[in-house]
């Protein structure tokens, strides 16, 4: 039988990687979209970022304002004094209102606009520092220690840039590996069953002297590598991606980080890779074997698509997680690699998450032996 | 010896609209070698029998024999004793021909694949396409490596469903003499055609099939002094006007 199916396996592989449109799709594409994705449009993040920073920005005070209070030479601000309501922002004759209600003074911004969003940060906290440098200058005058008013709480990150973007890359990334995952496998599960029945080459095949399910495993073989391939390849190409392009993180403000990859989250996440890719072929060749037309198979293959991507979604909201967790298909794994890529090590999940890949994928072969049935593809 | 024996043979092909009775009520007997011509109007079921003979589907009654066993039981054992070469086959776009021959003498167990492999490429005058992508190749190159599998794998039983359907007259003598040889070595031959001189030329017997029924499974010679006819296409049309 391993004869039968190397001899397909043969045949299947060297077809998929001198079928340019599938090499297109399996390596291509999951290398170039991320390269898209993250370098241009991190860059024009960051373009958008520095030209908010640079570029001149109008703040109204209303004459409720103590003037004490006030920021004094900001850089890039203009200031404009006098009666001002709400509609000076919405006119966008400027792009913060500072307005005096009672006790508080409010910094009035459109969070719709970059600028304004940004322009009230700095002001909030320059206000409030001055506040606070006004409060125990007076407690002074009055010969009173302002040590305990002195102390104020405030929240801090004290992780590494490069940390915080691992968190927030890392989730985005294993979710895309699965993704591609799929995608890669799709094509070329399909190319290998429908696409064998629309060029006329499956009928010959499958008259030659292999057990059917030689061919089915042989198929699969080239489809769980194809799809291996592909989720290599976005990982591969996140950390070129990554190596020499500094990004700005979200909300860090200017804070810029590279994101490399250790070399051993490589190595471990490798067999986790390789029972996903074999997991989702398994599926996606039984459904395509069901399939009379490319466009039928591609119809009945993007169910798994859906399988998968559920579980995955959900994994893309789970900060914290347990052993349930892990034991969900498809989001235990992303779990895992996420944690993987971010050189945080756990043995316990990885053998959780192992053994149960392990079990997921045993499980999808056993439906694929139970109900993938080549010559269905020539019985209409 | 082989025998391939078909008994009360039944295929329908059923859809939501229709049901076409493919082959109806079929059974004949062929314990000798030779070239057995298939023929019959477009329709007429002589695919669906050869697919039905392989196991390539599975009969709504019947049953079939291939030297004693039974295809739906035990394909690979009955595939192992037959090549067999579908209509307007395709062949993989990325493999070379040598690829191609070499993945059927691989699958076929073929002794001496090498040597094999060389002659069917001088044989079939294609040993200078050898390492060319078949996407690349003519319709008359690429039936020419199909047939070349043929002799490659050398089996007892040889389907050919139109052999030399879009071939030009070099490459038809080509295929039909390779019928020839093959007819010489002791095997069975069926040869599904439209060509009636094809299997004047060819054939020792001729199953004519129409509407899914055997309506005649006899030799040319017999034929002709049973319909009174000298030419085969005169007695096709005659026999398959009758039913």
């Amino acid at each position: 039988m391993f004869q039968e199916i190397f001899a397909v396996l043969k045949r299947d592989i060297k077809s998929f990687l001198r079928d340019k449109r599938l090499l297109f799709v399996t390596v291509f594409m999951p290398f170039f979209t991320i390269y898209i994705i993250y370098s241009l449009l991190g860059k024009i993040f960051l373009k958008t970022q520095i030209d908010v920073i640079k570029s001149k920005k109008i703040v109204a005070i209303d004459n409720s304002v103590p003037q004490d209070i006030l920021p004094k030479n900001l850089e890039n601000v203009e200031f404009i004094e006098g009666i001002f309501t709400e509609e000076i922002l919405t006119n966008g004759k400027a792009d913060a209102l500072i307005k005096r209600y009672d006790n508080v003074i409010k910094v009035e911004f459109l969070a719709t606009r970059k600028k304004s969003t940004y322009i009230a940060k700095v002001l909030e906290k320059k206000i409030f520092d001055k506040l606070k440098e006004l409060r125990s200058k007076k407690l002074r005058e009055y010969g009173i220690k302002d040590d305990i008013l002195k102390i104020y709480v405030k929240s801090e990150n004290i992780a590494p840039p490069k940390r915080i973007s691992f968190y927030t890359f890392n989730l985005i990334l294993s979710y895309l590996v699965v993704l591609f995952i799929l995608v890669g496998g799709l094509q070329v599960g399909i190319d290998l069953t429908a696409g064998e029945k629309e060029r006329k080459t499956i009928e010959a095949l499958l008259s030659m002297p292999i057990r059917h399910l030689s061919i089915g495993f042989g198929k699969l073989l080239v489809v769980s590598f194809a799809s291996f391939i592909s989720g290599f390849v976005v990982i591969l190409s996140f950390t070129l991606t990554f190596k020499n392009i500094s990004v700005m993180i979200g909300n860090y403000g200017n804070q810029t980080a590279s994101i490399s990859f250790p070399w051993r989250s490589f190595i471990l996440i490798l067999p986790i890779l390789l029972l996903i890719a074999f997991m989702g072929s398994a599926l996606i060749l039984t459904l395509a074997s069901f399939a009379k037309t490319y466009k039928e198979a591609q119809s009945y293959s993007s169910l798994p698509l859906i399988v998968f991507i559920l579980p995955a979604i959900a994994a893309l909201f789970l900060e914290n997680y347990n052993i349930f967790h892990i034991l969900i298909p498809v989001m235990g794994q992303i779990l895992v690699l996420r944690d993987f890529l971010g050189g945080k090590y756990n043995a316990l999940n990885f053998v959780i998450c192992f053994i149960s890949s392990l079990f997921y994928t045993f499980l999808a072969i056993f439906i694929f032996s139970r109900f993938f049935r080549a010559n269905r593809l020539i019985s209409n | 010896m082989f025998s391939l024996k078909v008994k009360n043979l039944t295929k329908v092909f059923k859809d939501k609209k229709r049901e076409v009775i493919a082959v109806n009520d079929v059974s004949f007997e062929i314990s000798e070698s030779g070239v057995i011509a298939f023929l019959g109007p477009n329709g007429a079921g002589k695919t669906t029998l050869l697919r039905l003979i392989l196991g390539l589907i599975f009969p709504d009654k019947g049953e079939v024999f291939v030297n004693g066993v039974n295809p739906f039981e035990n394909p690979v054992k009955v595939r192992n004793n037959i090549i067999y070469l579908p209509t307007e086959e395709g062949i993989p776009p990325k493999l070379t021909p040598y690829e191609y021959l070499s993945f059927y003498a691989d699958v076929y167990k073929v002794e001496d694949k090498e040597k094999r492999i060389k002659e069917s490429l001088e044989k079939f005058e294609i040993l200078d396409i050898a390492n060319v992508h078949m996407d690349k190749l003519s319709t008359g190159q690429k039936q020419r490596v199909r047939v070349a599998k043929a002799y490659v794998v050398d089996r007892p039983i040889l389907f050919l469903d139109e052999p030399t359907l879009g071939l030009d007259l070099p490459s038809t003598l080509l295929v039909e003499n390779f019928i020839m040889e093959e007819k010489k070595k002791d095997k069975l031959i069926i040869l599904a055609t439209h060509i009636m001189e094809q299997a004047e030329y060819l054939a020792d017997k001729v199953m004519i099939m129409n509407n899914g029924k055997i309506i005649t499974f006899d030799t040319f010679e017999n034929l002709k002094n049973r319909t009174k006819k000298q030419k085969l296409r005169e007695i096709f049309l005659d026999l398959i006007k009758e039913n």
